[in-house]
C-alpha cells in the first residue's frame, strides 16, 4: 500500500535521480520498460482523478502551497463528469516517464545502475555523465578455452592448459597492465609525465579522461581471487564497456600462455552510487523509487558531482535546487523579468489534469522570452540562431548540451541548463 | 633498484602462509643468481621484483632495512627467528661468512641471503625490535638481549671506541653496545652514525659528528653512545629520522626537533649556519601534530596524525620540477596519495626516504615514490627522475618498507 494518496503529487516527485541493481540476463531497455510499467501500475492504483478523492481527505491540504487546485471553494460534489476514470481511463500511461541511464551495462553484467526520471533528474544525469565518476567492478576469468566473444556463450574456438598459470604470474601482470595505463593517462592529455603541469593535474585528484567516448583507462587491477581455473579481478576504470572487459580478460591470459573467457561482470560502485543504494529488483515501485531520489540529492552537490580535472568549467551548470537556478555565479545577472518569468513554471504546474505537453508548450514560451534578455547582455557568444538552437536544446536534451559544449563556451549552455530547468 | 615480487615457480608455496608474501632486496651488483649455465646476471632492475629465496625456503619476512648495497631481513622460519643478509659485505656489515667452511674463504658480497649469526643466548629466537643499516654499519635491537652492531667503526658507529687502523673487512667482530638503557626500542642509522630512541623518550647517539649530526655539542666522533642535548631534553620523544647526516627527532606533542647538517637548508628555520650541534625545536605550527619526521641527504619530510606530508630541503621535493627549494614544510597535496571519490578518507601512514628519494604508503597499501630515480630505485619501470609521487606497480599490499641509497626492499601481503 502506498504512502500517497494523491497520484500527481506522488508523479510530481518522480523527478532526479536514482540508482537499481541490474539483475542479470536482463537488457537495460527492459528494465526500463519494466519501471515504467511498475510506476504506471503504482500511480493507477492511486486516486488520480478528483471524484476519487476520500471525503475528508482534502488535497487541498497537500496542494496549499501551488495554491492552483481551486477545489476550497467548492469541496461537495462533482459536477464535471468528463473528468472521470470511467470517461478518461487510467490517467498514467508509459509515455509519461522520461527514463534515462548512464553507462549501461551489457545484458549478462550485473550491478549499480544509475537511472533518471523526469527533466530535473535527466540534467542532473548529465551532469553525472561528465563527472566521470570512478567504477569498481568485479570481473571473473575462467581459465582454459577461448570463445569468439569472450563470454562462455559464444563459439568455441580452442582449448588451452593452464597448469602453468600462477596467482603471482597473474598478479604481477595486472600490477604491469596497471601502470602502463597510468602512464598513458598523461600521454592522452599531452602532458609530459615530468612537467609541473603533470604535477598540477596530479595534485587535482585522479587524471580522468578529456571525453566520455576516449578509450578505457584503468585504474587499478588487483586480482581478488585465483581459483584455477576460475578468477576474479577487481577494476577501477572509467569509460570502460564490457565488451572491454572480455578482451581485458582473454588479453591478460594470452600473456600468460593460456586463454580465458569472462564469466561474469558486477559493478560495485558507480562513483558515490554503491550497492547500498542500490534498489533491488523487488524494490522498483513508486515509494522506493521515490526514496532513493530524495536519498539521492546529497549527491548532487557540488563537492561530490565535480570531482577531478575540468570540473571548474561545470560549476557554472551546477543546479543549487531547482528555484534558485537561475541565480547561478557564472551566468551574467538574471534580470528581474527573467527571474519572474521562470519562477512562475513551477507554481504553474497544473496539478489537476497535468499534462507533460502543456508544461513542454510553456516551456518554449518561457523559452521565448529569454533571448531577448541573454542577447543583450551576452550578445558576443549568443548569435541569432541561439533561439532555434535553445529550442532543439530543449527537445534533444543533454546531447545537444555537450555537443554545444566546445563550440559555444559556457555561456550558452548555461541559458540552456537554464531553460530546461524550468 | 626496487624490491621484488614475483616467483615465477609458485606453486602457492607462499600463499599456503596466510598473510605475507615477501618481497626484498637487491641491490645493485647482486641481484645474483648462481652463475650457472644459461643464467644471468641482473645488474640492476627498476621495477618491483619478488626474491624468490623466502618463498622457496618458506621463510616469512617480518622487517626488512636496506643500508648502501646490502639488505637485512628478519625471518620466521618454522618456530625460529633468525637474521638474514645480502649484498655488499666489504665491512663485515652483514657479517662473518666463509664459505666452504674452513677454508679460509671470507665472502665479500653475498647474492644470496645468508644467516647473520649474533653472539645470542638464544640463537634461535632472535626477535628483532628494531635494526637499521648505514652506509657500512648495521645495528639491530633484540628483544631482552641487547643492541649489537656490526661493521665500520671507523667514527665509532658501531657504538664501540675507535681503534686506529682497524681493519674492517673479513673482521668478525661482533659488538655488544653498552653505554645504554635497557629500553630501547628503535634505532636508526645515518650514513656514519647511529641514533638510538628508548621507550622512555631519550635519544643517544654515537658515531661521525662532523656536521653535528650526533647532537652533543661538537664536531667530533662519539665512541660511545652519548645523550642528544639541546631543547630535546626534557622531552619524551617517539621518533627519530636520520638518513644522512641532517638527523629529526619528534616529541609525544607533535613538535620537531632537528640537528646536523642544514647546507640545504633543511634546518634553515632556525639557523643561518650549515650545521647545527645541538638539537633545535623548529617552529613550524602549521604542519600540526607530527608523529613521523625523516631526513635524507637533502631533504626532509614529515607526517602528521592528518596522514599529510609536508616536505622542505633542496633537491626533487614531490611538487613537481618548479619547487626544489623551500626552507618551510611544504605540504604535498592529498589527492596524489591515492584520495578519490572511492577512497575519500585515504591517507598516508608510514613514509621514509633515502638519500635523494622519498617513498610513502597509504593506508590502502599503495606505496608511492618520487625523487632521483638512481639506478632506477624508485621502481617505476624507468630511470627517469620523478617529481611527484607516483604509484609502484606492485602486486599486492605494501605493509614495511625500507629505503636505501638505491635500492629499496619492501614486504607486501596478498590481496587474496
Amino acid at each position: 500500500m502506498s504512502r500517497f494518496n494523491w497520484a500527481p503529487t506522488a508523479y510530481r516527485l518522480l523527478d532526479g535521480i536514482f540508482c537499481i541493481y541490474k539483475p542479470a540476463g536482463v537488457p537495460v531497455h527492459k528494465i526500463i520498460h519494466s519501471l515504467k510499467l511498475n510506476l504506471c501500475k503504482d500511480l493507477n492504483a492511486l486516486p488520480c482523478y478528483e471524484h476519487e478523492i476520500v471525503l475528508g481527505q482534502s488535497p487541498v491540504k497537500e496542494n496549499l502551497s501551488t495554491k492552483s487546485v481551486a477545489l476550497d471553494t467548492e469541496p461537495g460534489g462533482i459536477t464535471d463528469w468528463s473528468e472521470h476514470r470511467l470517461v478518461l481511463g487510467d490517467r498514467y500511461e508509459d509515455s509519461d516517464f522520461n527514463i534515462h541511464f548512464v553507462d549501461g551495462i551489457s545484458k549478462n553484467s550485473t550491478g549499480v545502475l544509475v537511472m533518471s526520471v523526469g527533466k530535473f533528474g535527466r540534467q542532473s544525469l548529465d551532469m553525472i555523465a561528465m563527472s566521470k565518476f570512478l567504477r569498481v567492478y568485479h570481473v571473473k576469468g575462467r581459465l582454459g578455452y577461448a570463445t569468439d566473444d569472450f563470454t562462455p556463450s559464444g563459439h568455441f574456438i580452442e582449448r588451452t592448459s593452464f597448469k602453468h598459470v600462477s596467482h603471482s604470474k597473474l598478479t604481477r601482470l595486472c600490477a604491469a597492465a596497471q601502470a602502463a595505463h597510468t602512464r598513458q593517462m598523461y600521454n592522452m592529455h599531452g602532458v609530459n609525465p615530468d612537467s609541473q603541469a603533470a604535477y598540477e593535474m596530479a595534485a587535482r585528484g585522479i587524471i580522468r579522461p578529456r571525453d566520455r567516448r576516449t578509450m578505457p583507462v584503468l585504474y587499478s587491477i588487483k586480482c581478488i581471487d585465483f581459483q584455477p581455473p576460475d578468477f576474479t579481478l577487481e577494476i577501477h576504470s572509467i569509460n570502460e564497456t564490457c565488451r572491454y572487459f572480455g578482451q581485458l580478460i582473454h588479453d591478460l591470459a594470452v600473456k600468460l600462455k593460456s586463454t580465458a573467457v569472462c564469466t561474469g561482470i558486477r559493478r560495485l560502485r558507480y562513483g558515490h552510487f554503491d550497492t547500498e543504494r542500490a534498489l533491488l529488483r523487488q524494490q522498483w515501485h513508486l515509494d522506493d523509487i521515490v526514496d532513493n531520489i530524495r536519498g539521492n540529492m546529497d549527491l548532487l552537490e557540488p563537492d561530490k558531482l565535480f570531482v577531478g580535472t575540468g570540473s571548474e568549467e561545470f560549476q557554472r551548470l551546477l543546479p543549487g535546487n531547482r528555484q534558485d537556478s537561475l541565480s547561478l555565479p557564472g551566468v551574467s545577472v538574471p534580470s528581474l523579468n527573467e527571474s519572474d518569468t521562470l519562477k512562475v513554471l513551477p507554481s504553474g504546474e497544473p496539478s489537476d489534469g497535468f499534462d507533460v505537453d502543456k508544461l513542454d508548450e510553456q516551456l518554449s514560451t518561457t523559452a521565448s522570452v529569454n533571448p531577448q534578455n541573454s542577447s543583450s547582455e551576452d550578445s558576443s557568444s549568443i548569435k541569432s540562431e541561439t533561439f532555434d538552437s535553445l529550442n532543439s536544446g530543449l527537445s534533444s536534451g543533454g546531447s545537444k548540451l555537450k555537443s554545444e559544449n566546445d563550440a559555444a563556451g559556457v555561456a550558452v549552455n548555461s541559458e540552456d541548463a537554464g531553460l530546461e530547468k524550468g | 633498484m626496487q624490491e621484488i615480487h614475483l616467483d615465477d615457480n609458485a606453486t602457492s608455496s607462499i600463499y599456503t602462509i596466510p598473510g605475507y608474501s615477501i618481497v626484498n632486496r637487491l641491490n645493485h651488483q647482486q641481484y645474483g643468481l648462481k652463475n650457472l649455465q644459461r643464467q644471468f646476471v641482473i645488474s640492476k632492475i627498476n621495477r618491483p621484483a619478488r626474491v624468490r629465496f623466502y618463498d622457496k625456503q618458506k621463510m616469512k619476512a617480518l622487517k626488512v632495512a636496506c643500508g648502501h648495497g646490502f639488505t637485512i631481513t628478519s625471518v620466521k622460519f618454522q618456530n625460529k627467528k633468525f637474521l638474514l643478509g645480502s649484498g655488499i659485505n666489504t665491512d663485515s656489515q652483514i657479517g662473518y661468512h666463509e664459505a666452504p667452511k674452513g677454508s679460509g674463504r671470507i665472502m665479500d658480497q653475498l647474492i644470496e641471503p645468508g644467516r647473520i649469526r649474533l653472539p645470542l643466548e638464544r640463537p634461535d629466537n632472535c626477535s628483532v625490535v628494531s635494526m637499521a643499516c648505514g652506509r657500512a654499519h648495521a645495528v639491530f635491537v633484540v628483544e631482552d638481549e641487547g643492541v649489537f652492531s656490526l661493521g665500520n667503526n671507523a667514527y665509532g658507529q658501531c657504538g664501540r671506541s675507535i681503534v686506529e687502523g682497524e681493519e674492517y673487512s673479513k673482521n668478525p667482530t661482533i659488538n655488544r653496545v653498552r653505554d645504554l638503557p635497557d629500553d630501547v626500542i628503535k634505532v636508526v642509522c645515518g650514513q656514519d652514525h647511529t641514533l638510538f630512541l628508548t621507550e622512555s623518550g631519550q635519544v643517544y647517539s654515537c658515531g661521525l659528528g662532523a656536521d653535528g649530526q650526533t647532537g652533543c655539542g661538537h664536531y667530533k666522533p662519539v665512541g660511545h653512545p652519548v645523550q642528544v642535548k639541546g631543547d630535546i631534553e626534557g622531552e619524551r620523544i617517539v621518533s627519530v629520522g636520520s638518513r644522512a647526516d641532517c638527523s629529526l627527532a619528534v616529541s609525544d606533542k607533535g613538535d620537531v626537533f632537528g640537528w646536523g647538517n642544514s647546507e640545504y637548508g633543511q634546518l634553515g628555520l632556525v639557523t643561518e649556519q650549515t650545521q647545527v650541534n645541538t638539537a633545535t625545536r623548529l617552529p613550524i605550527p602549521q604542519c600540526g601534530r607530527v608523529i613521523k619526521a625523516v631526513a635524507g641527504g637533502s631533504l626532509c619530510a614529515l607526517l602528521n596524525d592528518a596522514g599529510q606530508v609536508y616536505v622542505w630541503g633542496f633537491g626533487i621535493l614531490g611538487k613537481g620540477p618548479k619547487l626544489d627549494t623551500t626552507v618551510a614544510p611544504s605540504l604535498i597535496p592529498e589527492p596524489i596519495f591515492g584520495r578519490n571519490e572511492l577512497n575519500p578518507d585515504t591517507t598516508v601512514v608510514d613514509i621514509d626516504c633515502g638519500l635523494t628519494y622519498m617513498a610513502a604508503i597509504n593506508d590502502q597499501g599503495d606505496l608511492y615514490t618520487w625523487g632521483r630515480n638512481a639506478r632506477g630505485c624508485l621502481g617505476l619501470g624507468e630511470e627517469k627522475n620523478q617529481f611527484f609521487p607516483w604509484r609502484v606497480a606492485l602486486p599486492a599490499q605494501a605493509v614495511e618498507f625500507s629505503c636505501g641509497t638505491d635500492h629499496m626492499a619492501a614486504i607486501c601481503k596478498s590481496y587474496t
